[in-house]
């Protein structure tokens, strides 16, 4: 990225900084609730009265019921009293972890985001939608671990997730938590790590019984691999380096070794009854967002 | 400064870091090119997958080889390396510097060149205020002195070449000795030849070793002739070089032309092959004009290494045998004719004629046998024939016997009177020895006279004499007797008459006397006595006959090759030296006369002593040593060399920049390729620049000169070779052309000159050609332009020398050229010519000089340049009459030359005359003959048709 583009960026954050003092939503919220004003979000009742805002039904009243709880204006209409019963909507708890890791933050020129900046968008458009659907939402691994209801929670969320990343390590995982007996999971990274503690982790997270969803984020040259010529790769972080003469002849092994590792995800993904959401850095993020919401509406 | 052959370095430390290059070439060969870094998150995916096809990380060779170029390039630029410094000295030497000269015979053609190149390095050291050394090394005797620069200039202003070698030798011993102070830098001015003991080298290596030293010589080193020598019947003469590319020369044969002075009878050319050093010029030359060569030399750049004198070798004599007996008798293998025949050949060319018709041959030698008495006619012519320097031999004989005594009466005691056709007076009768009735034995010959000619010949035991006239005792027979008998009675006996010399044998010239006519001893004496005959020279004699006598030199080769009267006291040399050949200041090359007291012969030994020899080789200048710097004379402007080399290393960079990113792969496909495309071309965009001359000087198809020649009427000149001829011809066709576009319709484009070996003649109308002195037009040239002249081109020979015309030598050369060209037979234009009147009426054609006459080709049989006549032109030729060449010598290119601004560059004629505009308008007739042929012609007859047109 040239020093002009990033001056432009600087400039662009500094006066979205402005707008958070002022008061207005954080960007990325605003971002978020742009993307997520497309998707109509339906309640998630439990087709059944109980504590709601909808309504649900009239029934007869019994006795015991409070005096407050009659419905007189139904009850006019007849002799007998009525009951205004709405309908029982329990809030879905969903965990959201966004790999903030320093693999994340990479974005070829291909892509027009950081995987880490595509991460955070659908995870806090994921928050809007959910917010509005009433749901309690939480963010692993942050002060917003506690899934919470209401626009503190999301102000909190945006907060975090525009914070500059600052995870020092090269690739992230999930950090063993205990997730709650009820809710589900949405895992947003490129699952790029070192098998040995990626693959622990996720079966460690599906194994405890909730639902959820894994979304590899990858940039379009994670995937197509359109390198040549002799080349020496480094991780983000530089500590892990990789050269080569030919880096084209090399494009059947990575896209081999690719493939093996969604095979993985997939099967970890299966045997827990999980999803798993591919998505390319320079794709629309409106795709996987809908997906997300069919899945953790439709279920 | 220093300096590798003609290459000088500025700043010769930097050459240090040359060092540098194989450890650069260790680093590069470690060292890949380094690979394009790549921050790829998906890198732990491609941990442990290998290569397939796993190259060495080395750098490829060619791309070492271009990085080393580069840095080489880069060094040697920065060490500003100048082909042809100008500077002769360093700029910061102290101390005296010395100035070699060589000032040898091989000097003379490029002497003026040579002494500005001195002066040159005498101006340098006056600047830096060094004191000079100056050293001619073929005349130099004390010991030089570092002087004041103004001195040494004056000094070298004086200096002359000398017809000798340069002692190297000597000087190398000089400067070693130490008796003379060591320069601190040497400028050696040599003539490309080292000297004749090779010493040139170690002198070279020692001066080097004492400080810079600089070698400046000339592009060509003169060639030599060795001394003309008949083979079968032919003058030869081997003309000896140093070596080189092919080449040619002529040698002119010259004689003594009536009146004084010299004349070219002959020219012979020579053609030496690459690296040839001699080469046999064989002169076609009638035996008679062969025998009036005084000398040979080399027809350009003569000196005196180029000059050669000719000797006896050369000479035939023309005796001729007058034998009486003749036709008494019809013994003719035993008659004295026959033997004076055979002992004669070998030395002359001999006839036989009566006594009355000898004379009318004009032979150098009668040889009389046996002649008795003469008639009164026959005495006088004789005696005015020998008094005018003939050689009169004369052989005794029974009629001689018989009249001795009788035509002058003669005394009572039978004494001969004085005859001045007998060198002694005789007895009357002879003596017999050995006969039946004698008691004396035949007598064998005792030792000849040692001041005579037969001085080194052997007595031979078996010579017997029997019978002889015996000379009259008297106090003069001991001073004119050649050969005596073993009993001291004078065999051979010679005397002056005038200017020139009666020699007789007191025996027969048959084997009835005596045995001499058979020994060998016959063909040696009469071989020397012809050597006296008028206008000889003879062969260089033995040592031993040359030992104890004194010379003195009579003619005096000059540098130049000219031999020249001796001038002031000339100190006479003696034998043996002249025979060691130890020519110098004290032996100079040249005629020489014997001058110590030859008592019995009237007329003085004459000796030639040529600087060249048969055998003789010339051995060039040897290379410069490592670190001199050499240079020829003039032309070589200093060429800085260095820019070209940064350029080069700049370009090199590029290109191995390019070559690293395809390496690396770095170079995509889509964009490597115009990339690639447009380095090559910015290499041959450099390469262009580097080599554009060489690319010009291609006359191919298509070239662009050859176009513009053909777009316009182009003039061209005829490219000589000769620099300032060639530019004054250029700058002649710039003036002819601009009046033409003045006056004319013709708007020539610029000139061109041509070569005509090489170039296409057709597209010019006329062809200047400057035949000027030392041309020698090669067969594939007159073969070219006798092409040219066929297809009607015109060719305007000018020899540029003013009156002089075609007298001397350009008379050969311009017959060669003439069978050559098959030119028709020629005579001088006259009023009439259509050349007068071709575009302005013209009656003189002057250029730079007045007077020559202009020839071209005479008119046809039948048909004369009669304006009456109204013949028409003859239509079956395709050159429509007009005359393929004009030939004159008034040097017109002087008068039409202009300079870059227009102006008029050589004086012509005075102020006020016209004879520049003349010159101008002769040449716009030219060129208007040229072009519009026998157009005008009809004006010739202008006075006649309107005559006809009145009646």
């Amino acid at each position: 990225m040239s020093a002009d583009a990033a001056q432009r960026d600087r400039a662009g954050w500094l006066r979205r900084d402005a707008e958070r003092i002022s008061g207005t939503l954080p960007p990325l919220l605003v971002e978020a609730e742009r993307l997520s004003s497309s998707i109509v979000m339906g309640v998630h009742g439990r087709r059944q009265a109980g504590p709601g805002e909808s309504f649900w039904q009239y029934r007869p009243a019994h006795p015991g019921d409070t005096l407050a709880s009659i419905d007189w204006r139904r009850s006019a209409r007849s002799d007998r009293l009525f009951v205004r019963e709405m309908e029982w909507e329990a809030a879905e708890t969903v965990l959201i972890w966004a790999d903030r890791s320093l693999s994340m933050q990479f974005a070829s020129d291909k892509a027009p985001r950081t995987k880490v900046a595509r991460a955070s968008l659908l995870a806090m458009a994921l928050s809007v939608l959910l917010h509005r659907g009433g749901e309690r939402v939480g963010l692993i691994g942050t002060e917003a671990e506690q899934p919470q209801n209401g626009a503190r929670q999301l102000q909190r969320i945006a907060r975090i997730l525009s914070r500059e990343p600052e995870e020092p390590q090269d690739y992230g995982a999930p950090a063993a938590y205990a997730l709650p007996k009820a809710g589900r999971v949405v895992f947003l990274s490129d699952f790029m790590g070192p098998r040995q503690e990626i693959l622990p982790a996720l079966t460690q997270a599906a194994g405890q019984g909730m639902a959820g969803i894994f979304v590899q984020i990858l940039d379009p040259v994670e995937e197509d691999f359109p390198f040549r010529g002799r080349t020496r790769f480094e991780s983000v972080a530089r500590e892990i380096r990789h050269e080569t003469d030919q880096a084209k002849s090399l494009r059947d092994a990575y896209h081999g070794r690719l493939a093996e590792r969604r095979d993985e995800l997939q099967r970890v993904a299966r045997a827990a009854g999980w999803h798993l959401i591919l998505h390319r850095t320079d794709e629309s993020p409106r795709k996987p967002l809908l997906r997300l919401h069919a899945i953790l509406g439709g279920v | 400064m220093l300096g590798i052959g003609a290459l000088g370095f500025l700043s010769p430390w930097v050459l240090a870091g040359l060092v540098a290059i194989p450890v650069l070439w260790w680093l590069l060969r470690a060292i890949p090119p380094a690979p394009k870094r790549l921050t790829f998150p998906g890198v732990r995916l491609l941990l442990g997958l290998q290569d397939p096809d796993r190259q060495a990380a080395v750098t490829p060779w060619w791309l070492l080889l271009l990085r080393a170029l580069a840095v080489l390039a880069v060094i040697v630029g920065f060490s500003q390396p100048v082909l042809y410094p100008s500077a002769r000295l360093s700029d910061d030497g102290t101390g005296p510097v010395l100035l070699m000269l060589d000032q040898g015979w091989g000097s003379a053609p490029d002497w003026s060149d040579a002494r500005a190149a001195g002066l040159a390095a005498v101006d340098e050291a006056s600047r830096t205020g060094r004191s000079v050394i100056l050293w001619r090394a073929a005349s130099e005797t004390g010991l030089p002195e570092p002087v004041p620069p103004a001195e040494a200039r004056s000094l070298l202003e004086a200096s002359q070449p000398a017809p000798w070698w340069p002692d190297y030798e000597a000087v190398l011993e000089t400067l070693q000795s130490g008796e003379v102070e060591l320069p601190s830098e040497t400028v050696w001015i040599h003539a490309g030849l080292d000297d004749t003991a090779g010493s040139a080298a170690p002198l070279a290596d020692w001066l080097l070793a004492q400080g810079p030293l600089r070698l400046i010589g000339p592009a060509e080193a003169a060639k030599a002739v060795t001394p003309p020598r008949l083979d079968e019947g032919r003058m030869q003469a081997e003309v000896l070089r140093t070596g080189g590319a092919p080449d040619e020369a002529a040698v002119f044969a010259i004689a003594e032309a009536e009146g004084g002075g010299e004349r070219r009878i002959g020219v012979a050319g020579v053609s030496f092959a690459e690296g040839e050093t001699a080469a046999t010029a064989i002169f076609d030359l009638p035996p008679e004009l062969m025998g009036e060569v005084t000398r040979i030399q080399l027809a350009s750049r003569a000196t005196a290494g180029g000059s050669a004198l000719a000797d006896a070798a050369l000479r035939r004599i023309r005796a001729v045998i007058v034998d009486p007996a003749a036709g008494d008798t019809t013994a003719t293998l035993t008659s004295a004719s026959h033997y004076l025949r055979q002992a004669l050949a070998p030395e002359a060319d001999v006839s036989e004629a009566p006594l009355g018709t000898a004379m009318d041959r004009e032979p150098a030698a009668i040889v009389l046998a046996d002649q008795g008495d003469f008639t009164a006619g026959e005495r006088l012519r004789l005696t005015r024939w020998v008094e005018e320097g003939g050689l009169l031999l004369r052989f005794a004989g029974p009629r001689l016997a018989a009249t001795v005594g009788q035509s002058l009466g003669g005394d009572a005691a039978g004494v001969a009177g004085e005859d001045p056709l007998l060198p002694v007076r005789l007895r009357r009768g002879g003596r017999m020895l050995g006969g039946s009735l004698a008691w004396g034995q035949p007598q064998s010959l005792g030792p000849f006279d040692s001041r005579g000619p037969f001085r080194a010949l052997t007595v031979p035991e078996d010579v017997a004499v029997r019978t002889q006239v015996l000379a009259q005792p008297a106090p003069t027979l001991a001073d004119r007797t050649w050969a005596r008998l073993e009993d001291g009675t004078p065999l051979v006996t010679a005397n002056g008459l005038g200017d020139g010399l009666v020699v007789l044998f007191h025996v027969s010239a048959d084997a009835e006397w005596s045995t001499l006519p058979l020994s060998g001893l016959f063909v040696e004496m009469l071989g020397r006595i012809l050597a006296l005959a008028p206008g000889q020279v003879p062969e260089p004699p033995a040592e031993a006959e040359l030992a104890g006598t004194l010379w003195r030199a009579e003619l005096q080769m000059g540098a130049d090759g000219t031999p020249r009267p001796a001038s002031g006291p000339v100190d006479p040399v003696p034998g043996e030296r002249m025979v060691a050949r130890e020519i110098g200041p004290d032996l100079v090359p040249g005629l020489y006369l014997r001058v110590d007291g030859q008592g019995t012969t009237p007329r003085a030994e004459t000796l030639v002593l040529n600087l060249t020899k048969e055998g003789d080789t010339l051995s060039p200048f040897p290379p410069a040593p490592f670190g001199a710097i050499s240079e020829t004379f003039g032309g070589n402007e200093p060429v800085r060399i260095w820019p070209w080399l940064i350029v080069l290393a700049i370009g090199l960079a590029v290109i191995d920049a390019v070559a690293t990113l395809w390496i690396s792969g770095r170079l995509a496909g889509s964009w490597a390729r115009p990339l690639a495309g447009s380095v090559v071309a910015g290499g041959l965009a450099l390469a262009a620049l580097g080599g554009g001359e060489a690319v010009a000087q291609d006359r191919g198809e298509g070239d662009p000169a050859l176009i513009a020649a053909a777009a316009e009427t182009t003039l061209g000149y005829i490219v000589t070779g000769d620099q300032r001829i060639d530019r004054v011809s250029k700058q002649a066709m710039a003036g002819l052309g601009f009046q033409l576009s003045r006056r004319t319709a013709v708007e020539p484009g610029p000139p061109m000159g041509v070569e005509p070996e090489e170039d296409e003649l057709n597209l010019y109308p006329v062809l200047y050609w400057p035949l000027t002195g030392g041309t020698e037009p090669t067969d594939v040239m007159l073969e070219r332009l006798a092409t040219y002249l066929q297809g009607g081109g015109l060719l305007l020979i000018d020899t540029q020398n003013g009156r002089a015309g075609f007298d001397g030598a350009s008379a050969a050369v311009m017959r060669q050229i003439a069978r050559a060209l098959s030119l028709p037979p020629l005579e001088p234009i006259d009023g009439d010519h259509v050349l007068s009147r071709a575009f302005y009426l013209l009656n003189a054609y002057p250029g730079r000089w007045r007077g020559g006459r202009v020839w071209a080709e005479a008119p046809p049989e039948g048909r004369t340049a009669d304006p009456d006549s109204l013949d028409l032109p003859q239509f079956d030729r395709v050159d429509d009459n007009v005359s393929p060449v004009i030939v004159g010598s008034a040097d017109w290119a002087a008068a039409w030359a202009i300079d870059d601004r227009g102006e008029p560059i050589y004086p012509v004629g005075r102020p006020g005359d016209r004879q520049r505009e003349m010159a101008i308008r002769f040449g716009i007739n030219v060129v208007m003959y040229a072009l519009t042929g026998n157009y005008k012609s009809d004006q010739v007859h202008a006075p006649a048709v309107l005559q006809r047109l009145g009646q």
